[in-house]
């Protein structure tokens, strides 16, 4: 029986261990962030902008949101260098394929950001399909 | 440190034999000659195109609203209306009312403002993509996996007085070569206004933009004829 439970505990961390090495996305947004606070903010800024526009993002729920989560609290932190708008409008088009797990990821962010980074998404989501006018 | 003296000594007379003795004085302003810049090359794609000296001011004209923050949207807004500032570059450039200006430019996607343009006396002149003053159009194409907007409906810019290209925000670079990867944006047309075509077309028609504002929220005062 001890030994049972040994290999299920073995298995646990095991599986929590690869968990958190498979999210690469993550740790590489996190060295970004990081790169952006020390003051190499345009870098910082069109790396991660390339980075988030051609992302897989994983087929795993979990792990996907997980990648959210590192997503949408990067953008909301990297918005005021994103003169294109482009970040929202990535995250619109991933609304659009993932909408409760990006809602999820928004639910992360605080109050403030979380309102004003979805009138951003929304608004792209508005242009794309409306267009300028009328 | 009398040899590293000697050093510096010789490399600034070389520079002094290369440059010649104005190596070290301030580099003058650079000053644009639209007349200049609006004639060169009249041989080109369009030569059919009224080079007359008042093409060249509403050019001239054009960049320095594009400059002046005449595209500037609203504080806050959170769209990448790139169209929506270029109407209001026009409106202000030729001192119409904005809101007939876009009565006239009324496509919804920037990569349909060429035949906008040209219903109000624009043409396309490939020549004159890099003059200040131009109206650059631009496909958009799907090339990430994520798309933007402007992906799908293109792109629209002023290049202005001031070098850079002008839209919903503004740009030492032109859009097709600040996105990456190469190939999103493709540059379909340079658009510039002809003088008779302009003036004959619905735009002169439009009132004149009342108490010199066009739409944009930056302030004015600046000289120009506007389209009568």
């Amino acid at each position: 029986m001890k030994w049972l439970i040994l290999i299920l505990m073995t298995m646990s961390l095991n599986i929590h261990a690869q968990a958190a090495k498979t999210c690469e996305a993550c740790q590489q947004i996190e060295k970004l962030t990081q790169k952006y606070d020390n003051g190499e903010e345009k870098k910082a800024y069109e790396a991660f902008n390339s980075l988030v526009s051609d992302i897989d993002l994983s087929k795993d729920k979990n792990q996907r949101r997980e990648e959210l989560v590192a997503i949408v609290k990067a953008t909301s932190a990297f918005l005021k260098s994103d003169e294109r708008l482009d970040l929202p409008q990535y995250l619109q088009s991933m609304r659009e394929v993932y909408p409760e797990d990006v809602n999820y990821a928004l639910e992360k962010l605080p109050k403030d950001e979380k309102k004003n980074l979805e009138e951003y998404i929304n608004a792209a989501e508005e242009l794309k399909k409306k267009g300028e006018e009328p | 440190m009398n040899i590293y003296f000697k050093w510096i000594l010789a490399a600034a007379m070389g520079v002094v034999f290369v440059e010649g003795a104005h190596a070290f004085s301030r580099r003058p302003v650079k000053v644009i000659d639209y007349e200049q810049a609006y004639h060169q090359d009249p041989s080109g794609p369009s030569s059919t195109v009224n080079y007359s000296s008042s093409g060249s001011e509403d050019m001239a004209q054009l960049a320095q609203s594009a400059s002046d923050g005449a595209g500037d949207l609203p504080s806050g807004s959170k769209k990448a209306l790139c169209y929506r500032s270029v109407k209001q570059i026009v409106a202000d450039a030729f001192k119409k009312d904005l809101n007939c200006v876009r009565g006239l430019l009324s496509s919804g996607s920037a990569k349909d403002a060429g035949s906008d343009l040209e219903k109000i006396g624009f043409v396309d002149d490939r020549s004159k993509c890099t003059t200040p003053g131009v109206i650059r159009v631009y496909a958009g194409y799907k090339k990430t996996k994520w798309a933007t907007a402007g992906d799908i409906h293109g792109h629209v810019e002023v290049l202005g007085d001031d070098g850079n290209y002008h839209s919903f925000y503004r740009s030492p670079l032109p859009m097709d070569e600040s996105v990456s990867p190469p190939g999103r944006r493709v540059l379909t047309g340079c658009y510039v206004p002809d003088y008779n075509k302009v003036r004959s077309s619905a735009l002169a028609k439009c009132p004149v933009s009342q108490s010199g504002s066009s739409g944009s929220s930056r302030s004015k005062g600046k000289k120009g004829q506007g389209v009568n």
